[in-house]
Parts: C-alpha cells; sequence; structure tokens
C-alpha cells in the first residue's frame, strides 16, 4: 500500500508540474487499472465530457491514493462557476491532488480531510512544509485548520512575511482560546493592511504583544478606535 | 433573477427593449406608427453596451422583412434618497430592404427610475423616440409578382407608389412592480404612449382618359402624379409581463407586451387601421467571460403591415406574422476598472458609482448544542451580509456546491442566506449587482486557484 501511494504521488506531482495538454492519460490509467476498484461519482454534467473525464481520472487516482476526493472535486466545481478555461481547472486540480498529498505527509496520515485541504493551500501559498510541520506540532491534538487559515491570509492577503506571520501563528496557537486569538489576529491584521503592509505587521506584532502578555482578550473588538501607530524607523 | 436565486443580467432589460423596439422599426411600413415597447425588464443599474445584428426569418413576411444592425446602452445616472436613476438609449439602423424601404433608422432614450418598497422592487420610466424612414420600394419585386405582371388594380386607376417617407415620434410613460417567485423574477408594467407619424407618398397614376396612351403606360390614358400627406395621431396603452431565470449561466428572459387599449386620434390615410400588435420575445444571454456576453434573441414581431392605399393590391403579401431573431454581443462590467473598488478607469469610464458595494458579512448560529441540525451531521446557519446600497446579493461556495445562490434581503438592508454546514471552515465567495466575486469582508482569504478571491468561513460545533 506504501509503494501504491508514493506511485500515486508521483504520478500527482508529475502531472501537477505539467500542462493539460501534456498530461500522461497511459500512465494514468495504468495506474487506475491497478489501483482503482470503482470511479469517483461527480456531477459530470457541469464540465465538457473530454474535461469530464480528465477529471475523472485524477478523482480516481486521488481516491486511489487515500485522498479527501469532495475537496477536489469542490475545485473542479469551483471552476466551472467561475467559468475559466478547462486546461486551467484540470491544471488548479492536479496542483491541488498533488498539494494534498504533500500535506498529508507533512500533517500526518492523522489529518482530517478539512486539515489536508488548508494544507495544501497553504503550500500552494507558498508557506514552507517545515511551517506545516511546526503548526502541527504546535497544536498537537488540535486542529490545524484556523492556524492555517490564518497563515495564509497573513502571507497571501496582508503582505505580512512569511516569517514574521509564522512566529505570531505558533505562539497565538499555543494560548487559550487560540481559535479566537487567530481569528481576532486575522481580522486586526486585515482592518490595518489597507493603510499598508507596514501597518499590517504593525498591527500583528501589538496583537501578539497585547494577547500573551494578557492586556488583549481574545474577545477584543476586531476594529479597535485607537488608530495604528507606524513603528519608529529603524 | 434566479435559478435557486441569481441575478438576472441587465443585459436582458436590454434585450426586452431589442425585442419590441423591433416591432417600431418594423411597424413603419405599414399605418402603425410606433408599436408600443417595453424599456424595462427586472434589472440592475450595471453599464451595459450591446451590438445586435437582427434578421427577419427567411419565410417571414417579405413585406414586413428586415435586416437591421441595433445598438443599446445603459448607463447609470445616481442615486437621489432610494430612487436610481439610469438612462436607457437605443437605436438601430435598418438595411436596405429591396421591397419594403430603402432605409430606416430610429433611437429612443429613456429615463429610468428604481426604488425598493419593502420586498417590492418597483421602476417607473420616460422615453422619447424619432424614426424616420424611407419608404420607397427598393425596386424589388412584391411576392407573387414578376416584371411581366399586369399593374396593379385600382379601383379606378393603376397606381404606384413612387416614394414615401413617413417621421414619426414616439413619447411613452410607463411604470411596473417587480418581485421574485421561488427563483423566477417576474415583472408586470403597464406603458402610455402617445406616437404621431407624417407620411408622404407620392403616387404615379395612369389614368383612363380617353385619350392616347404614353409611351410608358402600359394601358391607355395619361400619367398623374399626386402627393399625399397624412397624419397620423394614436394613443395607446400597453400591458407588459416579463419573466427571468436562469439555466446554468445562461439567463433567459420570456416577455409579452400587448396592447390593452387604442385611441387613434386622427388618420388621414388609414381610415380602418388595425391595432398594434402584441409581441412576444425570447433572450438569453450566455456569459463569456466577466464583461462579455453572448445575446441571442427572437421575437415574434407579429402584427400588421397597416393598410394604405395599395392594401387591396397586395393583401396577399401582407401576413400577420413575421418572426425575427437576432445575435449579437453585449459589453458589460467594464473591463477596465481599478481592482481595489470596482470604478472602471480609462477610455471607458463614465461609470458613476461603484456597483453594489458589500460592507461586511458575518455568520450568525446559535449556539451549537441547541442550533437546529439539518441532520446528524449539518448545522442550519445563516450567512449574512451588509449591503444597503446592493439590488442582488449573491454567493456560492462549498455549502452550495458552487452553484450560485441568491440572497435574501431583510428590512434592514442586510442579505441573508440560510446555509447547512458541518462545523469547520468552508470556502465561499460573494457578489453584489453582478459585480466581481469577492471573499466575504472580515474573513480570512482563502488561497485563490483562478484569480477569484474566496472567503474562508467559520462554523463552531460542539465544543
Amino acid at each position: 500500500m506504501r509503494v501504491l501511494r508514493l506511485a500515486a504521488l508521483i504520478a500527482l506531482a508529475n502531472l501537477a508540474s505539467v500542462p493539460a495538454a501534456q498530461a500522461q492519460p497511459a500512465a494514468m490509467n495504468a495506474m487506475l487499472q491497478q489501483a482503482t476498484p470503482q470511479r469517483v461519482p461527480f456531477d459530470e454534467a457541469r464540465f465538457d465530457s473530454l474535461t469530464a473525464r480528465q477529471l475523472g481520472e485524477i478523482f480516481d487516482a486521488a481516491a486511489a491514493a487515500g485522498l479527501p476526493t469532495d475537496k477536489l472535486i469542490n475545485r473542479a466545481r469551483q471552476g466551472a462557476a467561475l467559468r475559466v478555461n478547462s486546461a486551467r481547472i484540470i491544471t488548479a486540480v492536479r496542483m491541488h491532488a498533488a498539494a494534498l498529498l504533500e500535506a498529508r505527509e507533512v500533517l500526518g496520515t492523522a489529518s482530517t480531510a478539512a486539515e489536508l485541504d488548508v494544507g495544501a493551500d497553504a503550500l500552494k501559498a507558498g508557506i514552507p512544509a517545515s511551517t506545516l510541520a511546526q503548526v502541527r506540532a504546535a497544536r498537537t491534538g488540535g486542529s490545524v485548520e484556523m492556524p492555517l487559515v490564518v497563515l495564509i491570509d497573513l502571507v497571501s492577503s496582508r503582505q505580512v512575511p512569511v516569517s514574521n506571520a509564522r512566529e505570531a501563528v505558533l505562539t497565538l496557537s499555543r494560548v487559550p482560546r487560540s481559535d479566537e486569538a487567530l481569528s481576532s489576529l486575522q481580522q486586526v491584521v486585515a482592518k490595518n493592511s489597507v493603510r499598508g503592509p507596514g501597518m499590517a505587521l504593525d498591527a500583528l506584532n501589538r496583537y501578539v504583544k497585547g494577547t500573551v502578555s494578557g492586556s488583549i482578550q481574545p474577545s477584543t473588538p476586531v476594529t479597535p478606535d485607537r488608530k495604528p501607530i507606524r513603528p519608529p524607523p529603524p | 433573477m434566479t435559478k435557486g436565486g441569481r441575478t438576472l443580467p441587465c443585459a436582458l432589460a436590454t434585450l426586452a427593449l431589442l425585442a419590441t423596439s423591433g416591432s417600431v422599426t418594423r411597424a413603419q411600413n405599414g399605418q402603425s406608427p410606433v408599436a408600443p415597447s417595453s424599456t424595462i425588464g427586472p434589472v440592475t443599474d450595471a453599464p451595459t453596451f450591446s451590438v445586435l445584428g437582427l434578421a427577419s426569418l427567411p419565410d417571414g413576411n417579405q413585406m414586413a422583412g428586415r435586416n437591421e444592425v441595433w445598438f443599446g446602452a445603459t448607463q447609470p445616472l445616481g442615486q437621489l434618497g432610494s430612487v436610481r436613476f439610469a438612462a436607457i438609449g437605443s437605436g438601430n439602423w435598418r438595411v436596405r430592404n429591396t421591397v419594403g424601404s430603402n432605409s430606416a433608422y430610429e433611437g429612443i432614450a429613456a429615463l429610468r427610475a428604481r426604488t425598493r418598497v419593502g420586498k417590492l422592487r418597483m421602476w417607473s420610466a420616460v422615453s422619447y423616440g424619432h424614426i424616420d424612414v424611407d419608404g420607397t420600394a427598393g425596386g424589388g419585386l412584391l411576392p407573387g409578382r414578376t416584371a411581366n405582371s399586369p399593374p396593379l388594380d385600382g379601383v379606378r386607376a393603376d397606381t404606384t407608389v413612387s416614394s414615401r417617407v413617413d417621421v414619426g415620434n414616439i413619447g411613452r410613460a410607463e411604470a411596473g412592480v417587480i418581485s421574485n417567485v421561488s427563483g423566477v423574477e417576474l415583472s408586470f408594467g403597464f406603458s402610455v404612449e402617445r406616437a404621431t407619424r407624417v407620411t408622404t407618398q407620392t403616387l404615379t397614376i395612369n389614368v383612363d382618359n380617353g385619350l392616347p396612351p404614353v409611351a410608358s403606360a402600359t394601358s391607355g390614358g395619361s400619367v398623374e402624379t399626386r402627393t399625399i400627406r397624412g397624419l397620423q395621431r394614436r394613443d395607446i396603452a400597453t400591458g407588459i409581463a416579463a419573466m427571468g431565470f436562469n439555466t446554468g449561466s445562461a439567463s433567459w428572459l420570456v416577455s409579452l407586451t400587448s396592447p390593452v387599449a387604442t385611441w387613434i386620434t386622427k388618420d388621414d390615410l388609414s381610415p380602418k387601421p388595425r391595432v398594434a400588435p402584441a409581441i412576444a420575445s425570447l433572450a438569453v444571454v450566455q456569459r463569456v467571460s466577466g464583461w462579455l456576453s453572448v445575446v441571442g434573441a427572437a421575437s415574434t414581431n407579429s402584427g400588421t403591415v397597416g393598410t394604405s392605399v395599395m392594401r387591396d393590391d397586395i393583401a396577399g403579401s401582407r401576413k400577420s406574422f413575421a418572426p425575427v431573431v437576432a445575435l449579437g454581443f453585449r459589453i458589460a462590467h467594464l473591463p477596465f476598472r481599478n481592482r481595489s473598488d470596482d470604478t472602471p478607469q480609462g477610455i471607458l469610464s463614465f461609470e458613476t458609482r461603484t456597483i453594489g458595494g458589500i460592507d461586511s458579512a458575518s455568520v450568525m448560529q446559535t449556539a451549537p448544542d441547541s442550533a437546529p441540525r439539518a441532520d446528524a451531521d449539518t448545522l442550519r446557519v445563516f450567512f449574512l451580509i451588509d449591503a444597503p446600497k446592493a439590488e442582488i446579493v449573491e454567493l456560492m461556495g462549498d455549502a452550495t456546491g458552487w452553484a450560485v445562490t441568491q440572497m435574501q434581503r431583510t428590512p434592514n438592508g442586510r442579505w441573508r442566506a440560510e446555509l447547512k454546514l458541518t462545523p469547520g471552515l468552508h470556502r465561499l465567495t460573494v457578489r453584489a449587482d453582478g459585480g466581481r466575486w469577492i471573499a466575504p469582508p472580515g474573513h480570512p482569504v482563502g488561497n485563490d486557484d483562478y484569480g477569484s478571491p474566496v472567503g474562508v468561513i467559520t462554523v463552531k460545533g460542539k465544543q
């Protein structure tokens, strides 16, 4: 079984790295014949027949590899809903499948489907696998969904450097009621990021410091009236 | 407009105008000066520009046949209190018809006001239009006639219309109400219009007066030329009904305009004019990209060609049903936008407001232990959006299978959708007034696979 998973990982990773037009249906079919007892059902009518067939092959391979196919199906649905072209949908689904595999390797096989989904998003957002492992270690026994979602938001949408975001998330992941604290952190940073990356970083540092010291409670309103203070020049 | 509740694009309103304004032009072939038309449909105020080519079906009425290019545009003008104003303009140019006329053009401008009263949306509009038709026969032969056919047989003489020009004006006022029933948007309205047309005809008459025939005449008699000028004025009240819905990414509009009363106050040329016709139309808009749609439409364009001094001679050539089809494209949600606030930029920067902004979003959830459960694993939660200026707010995400779902407006200007979600994180995206899909404000933004932001909402489970 371990060998089969590795084969699926290699196949998906390879497929994700090439354009859809250069996909390798023969290799995929060979893997499916060995590994897929039955096809994964999905709403094929939302796609053209060629796209549906290619997606079906990806879903089948993912199922054989033990990946959560519902997450992949939702990525495909999202692409169809946004009316992006078929090649882009297939590429996105393949990349997500490969990212799911890598996320499982990093977060562990006991991770939930939702955790793997967010982990895959984090990897695609450029967050290092080592950071995911650190988050997992910091949340032993707990879900890594919220820390990773906040991490993705901070890095991708708020222009917070990965190192700063990582330290903040890891710190807050260890405090009591950490999900609330992380959620509040995201909202405070988002509120301040409209004034620039410096303001976002300042808000992040102040919130983490205040939370750890106990001066800020996780239930603090997400839009504090106090105007953020720009950090002093170095 | 909705299927599972989705916005009916404003293009459909444009098409409602298209399909019915088509009848306006068509009517110029006969005595009907201007047929009633609707400028209103279930719409939003997003700026649009449409270009369509119209053609009569091959087996349509040859006398009424037409091929033309149609332009239409909608432009929001702003808001006064809760009333939104928009300008609607349309125009068309008819290609020379070998039988019917040389050319024709028309233009109609409308000012539309819309507001919301409770759950009902109401609209009203005033329109003014001008039509100019060179109705001189283009040199072709009437159906059933050949070059050797005997001349037309009038009561006392053979006549030929050597030139004919129609100039018409129309003023119209209309109002109606829009409601949403089970995801289908229904619009009912009423219009009153006054149409005035001046027709100038020059007749060549071959009079049999017993004198030796002239060289050009085919029978004995002399040739006289008479110019007749007639004024027709008509008031008409029209009922307007439209129904819009979505199937997948295609939006449909079915509309019917039918005269309910007609008063002809003056008609010099047509003692017994027929009333304006009822017109049924079907339009579909298939979105190609965020700002470009392919548009198709068909209309019965039925009705009389009208009466004239030639009526008896070519009655067999006139049919009361002349369907037309149209195909074109629509530009909406201009591509030259500032990505931060949807304000268009560049040469097409004429939009006066931002399309329905979404201020904030939140998830309302009762205590998980007491929350009503859809089944063993899911909770019923309410997703709330603050968008008081929006006409329509929609969402889609994992919870809806990425099907567009229209949110319900609450009296305080918020929008609400009931979702069945499992505890945990869920990916979601929203939009207002058919604008860009955005992540719900106030929620984390997830990784973006397709260039369209996705938000992540949290549903709390048992602790």
